[in-house]
């Protein structure tokens, strides 16, 4: 009997022994999920019950220089439709029947666009108005799904695109101004904490804390409606006229570098926008400020400038024209292959003589001509504010594989590539009496907090003012000097350049592509607009003077008589007829 | 000695101490309590009521702001170029012009209206405060 109790008490023991270790390891774990752990489970919990919700503020306006909207922002819904729900025939076919009225779609076009699939969302509409999402909301059809969303609105139809870019489903910038001022458009997010329950819909009357979005702002652009939109009507006729693959426009305020219209073909149309589509992205972009090009002849003036500014010429210094030059092995002929004798620096610039511009060049030297053409801007960007600005290309005297010839065939304006921007910023320069204006397209950004307005900023003196009065008569003299000359404008001193220039394709350039373009600015006394015309491989015809300057002839009154620019005759100036 | 067999008798209770005003305190105590818990359900009802009158109030101010935004769109679609146009050519009757004659005017042309108005900036004009005198002298006051 006392050895049977004693194998009793060892049978207890154990068993207690085991209870007391299970126990342990029971408040072991306890303590390892309440207090070791506390915090990790602590957040999981928070996630299981509480539902973080982003809220928009309602995204900026883009307006023109004059408080006219080019974008603005509608408040509309998404309607999705829960699949797993409408699986019930009859549920479908009533909810079906309540939500046609209000989308506008026949019942069975509804559900057949619901396809085989039994699971997930369907998107059924989206960016319906305000006051239809609401309709649905009342209606109360189960598995429907309003999501408040926003859509941009555009007043001015297709105006700008590629300036202005677009916005993503997310209501984020992706092009353009959209997504260069994301920050000044879209404002900060705001987020609504709040408590739910088992579906994921919030609690009535539980834990809420709303932490509210900043506001955003509004951006007012330099960019004028009227003379965008007749930039564009100009540049499609122009591109159409001449049978061209594109082209771009550009106007700005000379003395303020404010860009007044930025229109360049190809481009997209806003109205038509489809992301979907891979092979537009390459419609996308701002070719003022992206693409780049020689600019051709347009660049005589910036050698001039040089030279004159030097001290090296004056408009009537002469130079023999022999017809040719050459330069480091390298022949160099007149575009139309003439021999002009003796010629003034103005004759040079008026008949557009390659040989002249080399003459000049040599007088300059290549240390000098590049540190000019660095000055003007040239292989630099312009800071303009815009996406994806290219800095252009100029090799000089220190680049490895530079040689004399290049020298020479730069002062001419191949050779060198630079974007439409900074060739219109650096001749403006001349329009302005020397000084280098930073271009700029936002005007003011109107929040909340008050406005933040653009100055006009000088980026540098380039040339003295006494050669940029010098450089404006010769460019005068251009226009006024050649008869019939394609840019003139009646009742205004007009001051310009025509260019046109071989597109350069491997080993060498492509005699029967060109670009051709012409930038001009008035009135000469005083110019308050500036105007770059360049047409991508016209043709019809080719040269820039008559391809590119009569575009400017057409443009330039409409947009001086708009600024209210008096006409520089005295008396009353009849045009047209 | 020897203990008698017999039940002690059990002493009567007490009687209550009758100490005046006893009984008015717990009365007094149980109705502060009933007040009390009145009071909580009037704070919470008139909370539950005040939060749904916030929703319905943010809900009015959504459909307000959508409504307003709506109508900026409808004032640019009507102020735009496009439709200007058309309103000239199609209802007026206008053609562009083939004769464009400068005629020099000394007059000041009138200041441009810039529209719509909300996108204008603040000319720096502030409002100016609506408090009665008397409360501006009682703000100069350190315990108001």
């Amino acid at each position: 009997m006392p050895q049977r109790m004693a194998r009793v008490s060892w049978r207890l023991l154990l068993l207690g022994a085991l209870f007391s270790l299970s126990g342990l390891v029971l408040v072991g774990r306890l303590a390892q999920l309440q207090i070791v752990s506390h915090g990790h489970y602590a957040v999981e919990a928070e996630d299981e019950h509480m539902g973080v919700e982003k809220v928009l503020p309602p995204r900026g306006a883009i307006l023109d220089r004059n408080g006219y909207p080019l974008a603005l922002t509608l408040d509309t819904y998404d309607i999705h439709i829960d699949r797993k729900v409408w699986q019930d025939s009859t549920l479908a076919a009533d909810g079906a029947q309540a939500l046609a009225p209000v989308l506008g779609k026949r019942p069975d076009e509804i559900l057949a666009a619901l396809g085989p699939d039994s699971n997930g969302d369907f998107l059924v509409a989206n960016g319906i108005s305000y006051d239809a999402g609401q309709k649905i909301i009342e209606l109360g059809v189960p598995g429907v799904k309003a999501t408040a969303t926003i859509q941009r609105y555009h007043p001015e139809g297709d105006l700008a695109s590629a300036l202005q870019g677009f916005v993503g489903r997310d209501e984020v910038g992706l092009a353009g101004l959209e997504a260069d001022l994301q920050d000044e458009l879209g404002g900060t997010p705001g987020t609504i904490y709040f408590e739910r329950d088992s579906m994921g819909n919030p609690i009535p009357f539980g834990y809420r804390q709303v932490v509210k979005p900043q506001s955003a702002s509004d951006v007012r652009l330099t960019i004028d409606r009227y003379i965008q939109r007749e930039s564009e009507l100009a540049l499609d006729a122009a591109i159409e006229k001449n049978e061209a693959i594109g082209g771009t426009i550009i106007v700005m305020d000379p003395k303020t570098g404010a860009i007044m219209a930025m229109a360049s073909r190809p481009s997209f149309k806003l109205s038509q926008l489809n992301l979907a589509d891979d092979s537009a992205a390459d419609l996308y972009r701002n070719r003022a400020v992206t693409d780049l090009y020689e600019p051709g002849s347009v660049m005589k003036v910036v050698t001039m400038a040089t030279a004159v500014d030097l001290g090296l010429v004056t408009p009537d210094t002469t130079y023999e024209d022999t017809g040719v030059a050459y330069v480091a092995g390298a022949t160099i002929r007149n575009w139309d292959f003439s021999t002009n004798g003796t010629t003034t620096m103005t004759q040079l610039l008026q008949k557009s003589l390659n040989t002249g511009a080399v003459w000049v060049v040599q007088k300059i030297g290549p240390e000098s001509f590049y540190q000019y053409i660095r000055r003007f801007g040239f292989g630099l960007p312009t800071n303009v504010g815009l996406g994806g600005e290219a800095s252009g290309m100029v090799r000089d005297s220190e680049s490895p594989d530079w040689s004399g010839s290049d020298l020479a065939t730069n002062s001419f304006g191949q050779g060198i590539s630079v974007t439409p921007l900074q060739m219109i910023t650096a001749v403006a320069a001349i329009a302005n009496g020397g000084e280098l204006m930073r271009p700029y397209v936002v005007q003011d950004v109107i929040g909340s907090n008050g406005t933040q307005t653009t100055q006009p900023e000088v980026t540098r003196r380039v040339i003295s003012e006494s050669t940029a009065r010098t450089l404006q008569g010769m460019m005068n003299d251009v226009v006024e000097g050649v008869p019939s000359h394609g840019a003139r404008v009646p009742g205004y001193h007009v001051a310009g350049k025509t260019g046109t220039s071989y597109i350069s394709v491997a080993g060498g350039y492509s005699l029967d592509r060109v670009i051709a373009s012409f930038v001009g600015f008035a009135p000469v006394s005083d110019p308050r607009m500036i105007v770059l015309i360049k047409i991508d491989e016209p043709q019809a015809a080719q040269l820039g003077g008559t391809v590119a300057a009569p575009v400017f002839a057409e443009l330039a009154p409409k947009i001086l008589a708009y600024l209210g620019i008096q006409p520089d005759a005295p008396v009353a100036v009849q045009q047209g007829g | 000695m020897s203990a008698l067999d017999r039940l002690v008798s059990r002493p009567l209770p007490r009687p209550f101490p009758h100490v005046t005003g006893v009984r008015p305190v717990i009365l007094g105590a149980f109705l502060a309590v009933a007040a009390v818990g009145l009071l909580q359900v009037a704070q919470t009802s008139s909370a539950t009521t005040t939060g749904y009158n916030l929703q319905r109030l943010e809900q009015t101010r959504a459909t307000k702001q959508a409504q307003v935004h709506q109508l900026e769109a409808e004032v640019a679609q009507l102020t735009s170029m496009d439709r200007i146009e058309k309103e000239a050519a199609g209802r007026l009757g206008m053609v562009p012009a083939e004769n464009v004659i400068s005629l020099e005017v000394h007059k000041q042309p009138p200041a441009q209206q810039l529209v719509p108005r909300r996108f204008l900036q603040n000319d720096g004009a502030t409002a100016t405060s609506a408090q009665p005198w008397w409360r501006k002298v009682l703000g100069v006051l350190p315990f108001f």
